[in-house]
């Protein structure tokens, strides 16, 4: 009785470590792991909640902003499309851009849907109530944003964030970000090397 | 008598012309607004050609509820857009608004802005001038490209 404890205690041990030794071994996967853990999200669009993790299978742009923001959001997505538009329709149709908003006070599920959209038709775009777990999400991005009270605007506040966009291969791992302002070649170069 | 008040008119007038004329501006376009957008921004660049600073201290227009002028710079990596009271304009030389910096917001517009449309803008200049000029509506894209070799000398 002792013995066959002992044994398919040892068993166990034996079949962990070889698991373990492989996931290292395997570095790749690892990374996949990883990547899987520190990128995925739970956000809501119009259409429904959504996580990294099931898009799966595609490659990904994730990219924080908010639709307030005149400039700095439409530059960077229009950016973001114009190099996609530069790929066939084949590989446009296996990306998937995810515009994450991180003004849900002023952005609407319905109004980040068509914003999205318009840039490019693979574009969605999502938010969360709970601002700490935006916060949470872009900090794992290794990004961060702050709201900020304009004093005298009719901008009543803006939110100061981090403008890089972030690629992800059909596997879920992590293959990259492009700077603020990021010239096409660049992002096209990121794109690729997500596809 | 008449010949002399018209000549002085005409003196007067290209007088005016020249003061209006110190400060030109080119190249300025309007963002089409993405839908559900209810805010824009101009982009142009001001040549001051006189040997004095100026600046630009108010804008207005009628597409919108207000306008403002804004700029962006970076701190800790955030991208930061706030109002600043005026934009210096430095004597015999110019200054442009683009993407990511120094620009004319417009907010709360009272329709969405289409490519195609044409935008009146008033200038307010820091000598008391004033300077209307008719901008075109563009597509984020199209203005992107008109500033593609101005992105390069940043890299």
């Amino acid at each position: 009785m002792n013995t066959r404890v002992v044994k398919t205690f040892v068993y166990t041990l034996l079949g962990l470590g070889t698991l373990l030794v492989g996931i290292m071994l395997s570095k790749p996967l690892l990374k996949k792991y990883e990547d899987a853990t520190r990128y995925d999200f739970t956000l809501q669009t119009l259409d429904g909640a959504i996580s990294l993790e099931q898009f799966k299978g595609k490659s990904i742009a994730v990219y924080f902003g908010y639709m307030y923001c005149p400039d700095v959001c439409p530059t960077s997505l229009s950016a973001l499309s114009e190099a996609l538009y530069a790929l066939s329709p084949q590989e446009q149709a296996s990306f998937q851009g995810i515009f994450i908003s991180v003004d849900p006070q002023r952005d609407t599920l319905d109004h980040l849907k068509e914003y999205s959209a318009y840039f490019h038709p693979n574009f969605l775009g999502a938010t969360s109530q709970d601002e700490s777990y935006l916060h949470a999400i872009v900090k794992n991005y290794g990004g961060s944003f702050r709201k900020v009270v304009l004093e005298g605007s009719d901008m009543g506040y803006s939110v100061n964030h981090t403008s890089d966009i972030y690629f992800f291969d059909k596997h879920g791992r992590f293959t990259g970000k492009t700077p603020h302002l990021a010239s096409k070649e660049t992002l096209l170069a990121a794109l690729k090397k997500a596809l | 008598m008449i010949r002399s008040t018209l000549l002085s008119t005409l003196i007067l007038g290209s007088f005016h012309a020249l003061m209006a004329s110190e400060v030109m501006v080119h190249d300025a376009y309007v963002r089409a607004t993405p839908p559900a957008v209810i805010n824009s921004a101009a982009f142009m660049t001001l040549h001051n050609h006189s040997k004095n600073p100026l600046a630009l201290v108010k804008a207005t227009s009628d597409v919108a509820k207000k306008v403002e002028l804004h700029t962006h710079d970076i701190v800790d990596g955030q991208m930061r857009m706030y109002e600043v009271p005026k934009i210096e304009l430095p004597a015999q030389s110019h200054t442009t608004l683009k993407p990511g910096g120094f620009h004319v917001m417009l907010l709360g517009l009272h329709k969405p802005l289409i490519e195609g449309q044409k935008v009146t803008l008033n200038l307010q200049l820091s000598d008391g001038t004033t300077l209307t000029l008719v901008a075109p509506v563009k597509k984020v894209m199209a203005g992107m490209q008109m500033e593609h070799g101005a992105h390069h000398e940043h890299h």
